[in-house]
């Protein structure tokens, strides 16, 4: 069942490691963290957190079979 | 006296700034005119050149005449009235048939050196559009390239913020009230252009020369007076501003004899120095003083001693730059778009980032078909695509984006088979990985897949604190929520690196650890969804190693931690160079 948006803040604010965010992320949205096009963890961090206040999935950057990044 | 003429000196740089606007603006038009912002072509860039020498002439060459033909006169004027107020015969102090014929031929020498600069941005300009042709070099580049070469960093621009920065600067540049938030304002407009860095534009010259011809019309108009009346000592006059030669502070004020003078300039060297008579350059480039001739014997002045030379601490001199011995490998030219000055800087960047070794490997090998420069640093083995992020950074520390992208290529092109890369598929280096990831604790599950017979070796958590604390550290930072700016929402560990390359070493410990150590450590990595994908975990380790190799610190580091892997890096690269 989808989280409410009282229950997607507590759990927000009571986040405390790297691995609660992306866990996290995988209860609201049911995935995975996507591959993004930036390697920063910094600015994959704010985007999480954006996402989950906004309740808005994170877009997956889609990488064909023989590319790298 | 000085004043006046510094006064005209800034006068004559303002005016000369402010036509190199209507110039670009008139370039632009016609250039827009005829191809109706089209691409151009070989034949259309030809008929251009006449039009644009037009351009250049009625703009930039008859602000420079005009300048010449109403203010130099005025120069001469003040000159006159210098020697009026000197206690020398009558006949020195009036305009002479000579006077007259020297101020002509001082102001053709002057108008010279405005046709000479003319001449070569016209060139420069030209060039610029015909080798778009050549390179089919989209139309808005090429504009904005000619901006470039007439205005430098100072070009006009769509946008607001950029144009705000250059008009502060244009109307404030000579007010000493104002230079620290002009200064401000230029390194603003260097940020935003990096690649016109090198500031070599028509602008830089023009008003250098509009500046210097002043003065120096001036210096030879007053020695030639100063000959004829036979004054031969000299008093070295003008103001100071902050950042005054070291040479003109010293100077300042003191009266020394003709013979003086160029003994000085014959044995003495400093910073800015221009090559040339003392009395016309003075002390170098915009160099605000000048030579007033004098006479000891007035009762106003005594002979100085020449000042002492400035006591430098002797400073033993930097150890000489070996030189390499490898010539950089150019791959900006197979940039889709920028710049003469940027892919000069990608090379620049993508050469500081490899060995004499790797720059023989590169060269043996077959290019990319194209390099982007790009935020997204991605390899496309298809269609052999490199895209790196010139001067790529992570936080305040160097990423070596290029040469990583670059190291897919390497990976993949020396490989026998098409579109697999030699890192996944060679089993020596496919080893070297899990016995280096094996080195550190952890816990050995079975293999579900059947790939590794050895089975699943996870690294423990004790491991990766420990790598952990060799690259990096983390601080809590506090995030607001965007939508009510007063409410906390939460709290994140944000990592900060330890060094250059340390976010390529994270993502090998990234790539050990299958994507976790980015996961829970919330640093640089490829994270968990790419470590699932086939190959990939060998892939970057060898696109890391790649772009590492360069980096003594860094690199010394990864021995440590992968040292097999380094081992059968370091014998593949062996046998590239030997190709």
């Amino acid at each position: 069942m989808a989280l409410s948006e009282k229950q997607r803040m507590d759990k927000l604010f009571k986040a405390k490691t790297p691995s609660n965010f992306y866990d996290l992320y995988v209860e609201v949205f049911g995935q995975e963290f996507p591959i993004i096009e930036t390697l920063d963890p910094n600015e994959k961090m704010e985007l999480l957190i954006d996402a989950i206040e906004k309740n808005e999935k994170i877009k997956e950057l889609k990488l064909g079979q023989y590319t790298n990044i | 006296m000085s004043r006046i003429l510094e006064k005209l000196a800034d006068q004559h740089e303002e005016r000369i700034i402010n036509v190199l606007y209507k110039l670009e603006d008139d370039v632009v038009n016609e250039i827009t005119r005829a191809t109706k912002g089209n691409l151009v072509s070989q034949r259309l860039a030809i008929q251009l050149q006449p039009r644009l020498r037009t351009i250049i002439e009625s703009t930039f060459l008859n602000e420079a005449d005009l300048l010449i033909n109403d203010d130099y006169n005025k120069i001469a004027k003040e000159t006159l009235d210098t020697f009026g107020k000197m206690p020398i015969p009558a006949k020195f102090k009036n305009l002479t048939d000579v006077d007259l014929a020297t101020i002509n031929a001082l102001k053709t020498q002057s108008f010279s050196g405005f046709e000479d600069i003319a001449e070569r941005f016209l060139k420069v300009i030209n060039d610029e559009v015909y080798q778009s042709t050549i390179a089919g070099r989209p139309f808005n580049d090429m504009v904005s390239n000619i901006k470039s070469h007439i205005n430098g960093v100072y070009k006009s621009s769509n946008t607001r913020e950029i144009n705000e920065l250059v008009d502060f600067v244009n109307e404030n540049k000579f007010d000493s009230a104002k230079k620290a938030q002009v200064e401000d304002a230029v390194r603003k407009l260097h940020t935003q252009y990096a690649s016109d860095r090198a500031g070599n534009n028509l602008r830089r010259y023009a008003s250098q020369i509009a500046h210097d011809s002043v003065m120096q019309f001036h210096g030879q108009f007053t020695v030639a007076k100063a000959k004829e009346a036979g004054l031969n000592h000299f008093t070295y006059t003008g103001t100071l501003v902050r950042d005054s030669r070291e040479f003109c502070v010293n100077m300042l004020n003191k009266t020394l004899t003709e013979e003086q003078i160029r003994d000085m300039w014959n044995t003495r060297s400093w910073q800015g120095k221009s090559t040339g008579d003392p009395f016309i350059v003075r002390g170098g480039y915009r160099c605000r003083h000048t030579w007033i001739p004098t006479d000891p014997a007035w009762g106003e002045e005594t002979v100085d001693e020449v000042p002492d030379e400035p006591v430098v601490e002797e400073v033993p001199p930097p150890p000489p730059t070996p030189k390499p011995s490898i010539a950089d490998v150019p791959i900006g030219f197979l940039l889709n778009r920028g710049s003469k000055a940027t892919r000069e800087e990608y090379d620049k960047d993508f050469n500081s980032q490899l060995t004499d070794q790797q720059k023989i490997i590169v060269n043996k090998l077959d290019k990319p078909q194209i390099v982007k420069n790009n935020k997204k640093g991605v390899y496309r083995a298809r269609s052999q695509e490199v895209s790196a992020e010139l001067n790529a950074k992570a936080g305040e520390w160097k990423s070596y984006v290029i040469s990583h992208e670059y190291g897919h290529h390497i990976d993949y092109v020396s490989n026998d088979v098409k579109l697999v890369a030699w890192s996944e598929s060679n089993q020596g280096f496919i080893d070297a990985i899990n016995k280096d990831r094996r080195k550190f604790k952890g816990v050995n599950n079975p293999d579900l897949s059947g790939r590794n017979p050895d089975g699943y070796y996870v690294l423990s958590k004790d491991a990766l604190d420990e790598l952990f604390d060799k690259i990096g550290t983390s601080e809590t930072k506090t995030i607001y929520s965007r939508l009510d700016p007063n409410k906390i929402l939460t709290q994140y560990q944000r990592t900060t690196l330890n060094g250059n390359g340390y976010s390529n070493i994270s993502d090998i410990i990234d790539a050990l650890a299958r994507g976790r150590f980015q996961r829970e450590y919330s640093t640089w990595g490829h994270g968990k969804k790419y470590y699932e994908r086939r190959g990939s975990i060998e892939k970057e380790i060898f696109a890391n190693l790649f772009c590492l190799r360069n980096d003594k610190k860094a690199y010394d580091l990864v021995k440590t931690i992968i040292p097999n892997t380094v081992k059968e890096f370091e014998k593949r690269l062996d046998e590239l160079e030997k190709l």
